[in-house]
């Protein structure tokens, strides 16, 4: 081990097995994945988001909400993931074709919001729970979003979208919370999350299979 | 650490070869870049550690400062990462680094003040950085968060050094390499190209869906095992034998070490997606080279635990092994936590969990951090031709260190595995577990201050160390000047 060129070889060949190997060859592998066409239906999954929800992707990400919450469903054999209801079937590569960044996440100190939007289903849109997670679930350490609404004016009756506070949380009289448009991204791209379709990798659960 | 003695006589081990040049030239030479990179790693430190004390503040108290996103937990958090990781292990590793090529290579710094320059740019690319993530333009991608424009201008400033740094290992005298000058040599080459590969792939040009999260995995693994870990395996296998003034053990196994560690090192990263929606087969890929890291990891206790068992009287008095025996610890355990945690069925709970997070806390703080600022104890003493001033705080540095990072460590790792079981539960409901998660972070809200203040007794005692060195001069310029004034005063 004397020679510095033929150490630098070295550090060149473990390196490069590895570039090839775990760069190079997933680019190759998954460059040509492409949306699923149901046959069933004719749908295809997953679909781009519309731009709303593809703006407050970006807020979801600028604020970092992936430090406490995943995106991912993790298979029946690796977790409680799905027993938890937190996804219908696991996560795979096609699921985020059009996810840019990735918000796969690396801990889990909050619910995982890969189905959230499934979840939320016809249920009130979260936007009290964005405003302060504590109006909503005592207790909660979520992150509280109050810059992504606007106080205004309000003469006695609160407008259609104004947050309903409860008691401890109120502001002043005759004024009210409504939210802005950031806070209507955020929740569309919150609802846009889920991926309760079937694919040939992954299909989903028969009603049987699920007894 | 008796003042001049202890260098001299350590110095002296390390001077075994015949007619070396002087070791004051060669510490000259080092003095300008490598007193920047540990001053400026330290500052980091500071900061770092401030953003991550207000992170787990804002856990507590999330409702503190909540109109500011800038201070949203969600920031923060990447902001400390990246701050410690390319702030202050980064800069510090460089620092030590560039010292130990000078001594090993006998051979003095090529070009220091390009290199210092570098450390400028260093320190503007990671400022400009960390803005960017608090003020909401990070990029979102785990582990490289910092926007492009700022990652490349940190490329750019690393080759400032990388290119000097490289040359200084060339220029090294004959005779056989040292285990230290391989480490030296791959870190200094797989650092660029690791974050070449990130920045094209991952940042710039992003490929679609997973694409980029399988790169970045692969990045985040490399910066750990081929840029940190053999930076700080360059000092520990230098100290602990020069310190100890014993050969290392087993040393020819040495080799092996360094090989596989280049290898399993660079196919880790991958573990981390485990249970992810990535192909199987990468995740197998990344499971099987962080188990097979525990070859390196072996070798590195079998090289050095049976010196520091054999003078454990000497480690426990020494300002610097002191530092080195927690880290080689620290370093074995962290790497086998993960080599456990690694099969499938024990990341089901695990991963995703806070026992996880208290791996790669102990890794950062533990292993690498403790084994550069106890390096620095021995190196800065060198370059500035004086002894600490007060060996009193440097145990005040260790004990606090050392205590803060247990009660940070233990209480995440342990509560971890009830989060990852309780989780796997479908009956106990998700926002109860994760509320039993505060006593962990009260925990660390208190080893994040120990630690803190174990690092501000050492900046107190370097700035003193600075301050007495500098006074002399400082104090001559000052009497130069009062002559001169009164020389013009009484002239006219
Ligand atoms: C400090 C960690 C943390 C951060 C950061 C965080 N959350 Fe949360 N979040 C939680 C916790 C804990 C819960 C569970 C308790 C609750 O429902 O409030 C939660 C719950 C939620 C829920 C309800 C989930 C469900 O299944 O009912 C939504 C929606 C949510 N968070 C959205 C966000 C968004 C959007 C962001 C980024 C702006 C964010 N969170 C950032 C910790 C966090």
């Amino acid at each position: 081990m004397n020679h510095g060129p033929l150490i630098f070889l070295g550090i060149l060949f473990t390196f490069a097995s590895a570039w090839c190997g775990l760069v190079l060859v997933p680019h190759q592998q998954l460059a040509d994945l492409a949306p699923n066409v149901s046959e069933e239906t004719g749908q295809s999954f997953p679909q781009a988001r519309p731009g709303d929800a593809a703006q407050g992707a970006r807020l979801y990400t600028s604020l970092g909400c992936v430090a406490c919450h995943t995106q991912q469903v993790r298979p029946e054999d690796g977790g409680g993931d799905i027993a938890r209801g937190w996804g219908s079937r696991r996560s795979v590569a096609r699921d985020y074709l059009y996810d840019m960044p990735l918000q796969l996440g690396n801990q889990r100190l909050a619910p995982d919001l890969a189905n959230y939007g499934e979840r939320l289903g016809t249920n009130p849109p979260p936007y009290l729970h964005l405003y302060n997670p504590r109006a909503v679930t005592a207790g909660s350490f979520c992150s509280a979003n109050p810059f992504l609404f606007t106080r205004r004016a309000t003469n006695n009756t609160l407008s259609p979208d104004a947050l309903r506070l409860r008691k401890g949380f109120e502001i002043e009289v005759g004024s009210e919370l409504v939210p802005t448009r950031e806070a209507d991204q955020l929740v569309a791209y919150l609802r846009s999350l889920r991926f309760a379709v079937g694919l040939p990798e992954a299909p989903l659960k028969t009603a049987e299979e699920t007894k | 650490m008796s003042p001049t003695g202890t260098i001299a006589k350590t110095d002296a081990l390390a001077d075994s070869p015949p007619a070396p040049p002087p070791l004051a030239e060669l510490d000259a030479s080092c003095q300008l870049p490598v007193l920047y990179f540990l001053l400026s790693g330290l500052a980091w430190l500071l900061v770092g550690s401030l953003l991550q004390f207000e992170a787990v503040v804002r856990l507590l108290f999330p409702d503190w400062c909540a109109i500011c996103p800038a201070m949203s937990y969600g920031r923060l958090v990447p902001a400390a990462e990246n701050a410690l990781v390319y702030g202050f292990a980064s800069q510090m590793g460089l620092g030590i680094g560039l010292w130990l090529l000078a001594r090993l290579g006998r051979t003095p710094l090529v070009a220091p003040g390009l290199i210092a320059a570098g450390n400028v740019l260093w320190n503007l690319a990671l400022t400009v950085g960390i803005l960017a993530i608090l003020l909401g333009d990070g990029t979102g991608h785990a582990g490289l968060e910092m926007p492009a424009y700022s990652q490349w201008m940190l490329l750019a400033a690393y080759m400032f050094v990388g290119i000097w740094a490289v040359q200084t290992w060339a220029h090294h005298s004959s005779g056989p390499l040292y285990a230290s000058q391989w480490f030296l040599l791959g870190a200094l080459f797989w650092f660029p190209w690791l974050l070449t590969t990130a920045q094209l792939v991952v940042v710039t040009f992003p490929g679609r869906g997973v694409l980029p999260a399988i790169t970045a995995a692969w990045f985040v693994g490399g910066i750990q095992h081929l840029w940190l870990t053999p930076l700080a395996l360059a000092a520990i296998y230098y100290f602990i034998p020069v310190i100890t003034g014993r050969p290392l053990r087993n040393y020819h196994l040495a080799v092996i070490a360094f090989w596989s560690l280049a290898l399993f090192g660079a196919w880790s990263g991958p573990a981390r997606l485990i249970g992810g929606p990535v192909p199987a087969w990468i995740v197998t890929s990344g499971i099987v080279a962080t188990v097979l890291l525990l070859i390196p990891v072996t070798i590195v206790a079998l090289n050095t635990w049976p010196v520091l068992g054999s003078r454990l009287g000497q480690v426990c008095q020494n300002q610097v092994l002191r530092f080195l025996a927690v880290a080689v610890v620290c370093f074995v355990l962290v790497n086998l936590g993960n080599a456990v945690n690694a099969f499938r069925f024990r990341a089901a709970v695990t991963h995703l969990t806070l026992n996880e997070w208290a791996r790669s806390f102990a890794f950062l703080h533990g292993f690498v951090a403790l084994t550069f600022l106890g390096a620095a104890y021995h190196v800065v003493p060198r370059l500035m031709r004086r002894d600490w001033p007060s060996p009193r705080l440097v145990s005040v540095h260790f004990w606090f260190s050392i205590l803060g990072l247990a009660l940070v460590v233990i209480p995440a790792a342990v509560d971890g595995l009830r989060q990852g079981r309780e989780l796997n539960d479908a009956t106990v409901p998700a926002a109860r577990i994760l509320e039993q998660l505060r006593s962990v972070f009260g925990w660390r809200v208190l080893g994040l201050t120990l630690m803190g203040a174990g690092n501000l007794a050492f900046v107190t005692n370097f700035a003193w160390l600075l301050v007495r060195c500098w006074t002399p001069g400082f104090k001559s310029a000052v009497a130069f000047f009062a002559n001169e004034a009164a020389k013009s005063v009484t002239a006219r």
